[in-house]
């Protein structure tokens, strides 16, 4: 029996020991997947690239890439899971274009490219909801140096980790949007913060 | 077990990795705690910039599906276009295939030949076989249509007298 696929949020974890089924998504269901998910898609993406416009092209191109291949969803992972892997993967080849140089005929530079001293618009939002003027100051030393200490991590690694922090999800749910096993995304996340506390200690960060 | 968490048991803390054992210990421990908790603050503050980065006003969203929208009846269109043209060119291909007439083709020619040259040959040797030539078959036969007239009249004479 062809089961309908979960539009639900990402908290409702992976359909785990269900059959792997190519059930589809039907063209009705697409708008709303797209309403439910943007918001989450566009924060990994914007994570992953560290720039607005890159980030929101790229969401775009991620629901165009699942509607093409909304034929051959399966059942093993809910919706958002599935395009969260499609979105990893998109940040992967920007990442790799943009090495290449192809990328930066297109997009401006990223905020982490941008002058010394200047704020990066993600501290500079953070600094609005901030009322105390030290804490401001401490947040944005802090975030900003495990921006840092993020950049510095592989690729992979450094998927994992904002999957696994800023979007929350389970190992198990970060292991289906990698594709990879539980085990290795244990691993990942246990040298990305062994990297980044290295170097938030060399930061003076505590 | 009141040992106090080793940086691997701390830093597994953080990312919420700890077993469960473990993690009992860190409920009752102060000192545990504070140190897990400064692994988490720069996580978090971190987690929560990008979080806030990310909080778009529903203008935003709404024009993003508009585009996604719009991109992809675009795609659909153009691959409705290409198939368009893959239909056309499919079209002109089986057309020329149609309109296509092949020449005498080179076994048809001998055998069409040697039924030509077999019929030849039976006209000429039957001219050969007649008296007169093909042409001259008319008068030949009012000939002998006169002769047998003639010879009729004759033996009906012959039978009056």
């Amino acid at each position: 029996m062809r089961r309908k696929p979960s539009l639900a949020t990402a908290s409702t974890g992976l359909n785990v020991g269900t059959a792997t089924l190519a059930i589809g998504i039907s063209e009705d269901d697409f708008g709303e997947i797209v309403q439910l998910n943007q918001r989450r898609i566009y924060r990994l993406l914007l994570s992953m690239t560290r720039n607005p416009d890159t980030a929101e092209t790229l969401t775009q191109e991620c629901f165009l890439r699942a509607f093409e291949k909304r034929k051959s969803f399966r059942a093993e992972a809910n919706v958002s899971t599935w395009l969260y892997r499609i979105a990893v993967n998109l940040a992967r080849d920007h990442a790799r274009n943009r090495r290449q140089g192809f990328w930066k005929k297109l997009f401006q530079s990223t905020p982490a490219e941008t002058e010394e001293g200047e704020q990066t618009p993600e501290v500079e939002q953070l600094s609005d909801t901030r009322p105390s003027a030290e804490t401001i100051v401490l947040a944005r030393e802090a975030a900003g140096k495990v921006w840092e200490a993020l950049d510095t991590l592989p690729e992979q690694q450094r998927a994992v980790f904002i999957l696994r922090f800023i979007e929350e999800l389970s190992i198990e749910e970060v292991a289906a949007a990698t594709n990879l096993g539980a085990s290795t995304v244990k691993t990942h996340l246990r040298r990305g913060l062994q990297k980044i506390r290295k170097q938030l200690e060399l930061e003076g960060v505590k | 077990m009141n040992i106090h968490l080793n940086p691997e048991e701390i830093a597994d803390a953080t990312l919420g990795l700890l077993e469960p054992e473990r993690a009992s210990h860190l409920q009752e421990c102060d000192e545990c705690r504070t140190r897990t908790d400064g692994y988490r603050a720069p996580l978090e503050q971190w987690r929560d910039a990008a979080r806030v980065a990310a909080v778009q006003t529903d203008s935003f969203w709404a024009r993003q599906r508009a585009v996604i929208s719009v991109r992809l009846h675009e795609r659909s269109f153009d691959r409705g276009i290409r198939f368009v043209w893959a239909g056309a060119v499919a079209a002109l291909v089986l057309a020329a295939a149609l309109s296509w007439s092949p020449g005498p083709t080179s076994p048809a020619t001998p055998q069409s030949s040697e039924v030509q040259d077999e019929q030849l040959l039976e006209n000429m040797q039957a001219a050969l076989e007649r008296e007169s030539p093909l042409a001259l078959q008319p008068a030949e036969v009012l000939t002998q249509e006169m002769s047998r007239a003639r010879n009729v009249s004759h033996r009906s004479r012959q039978g009056a007298r």
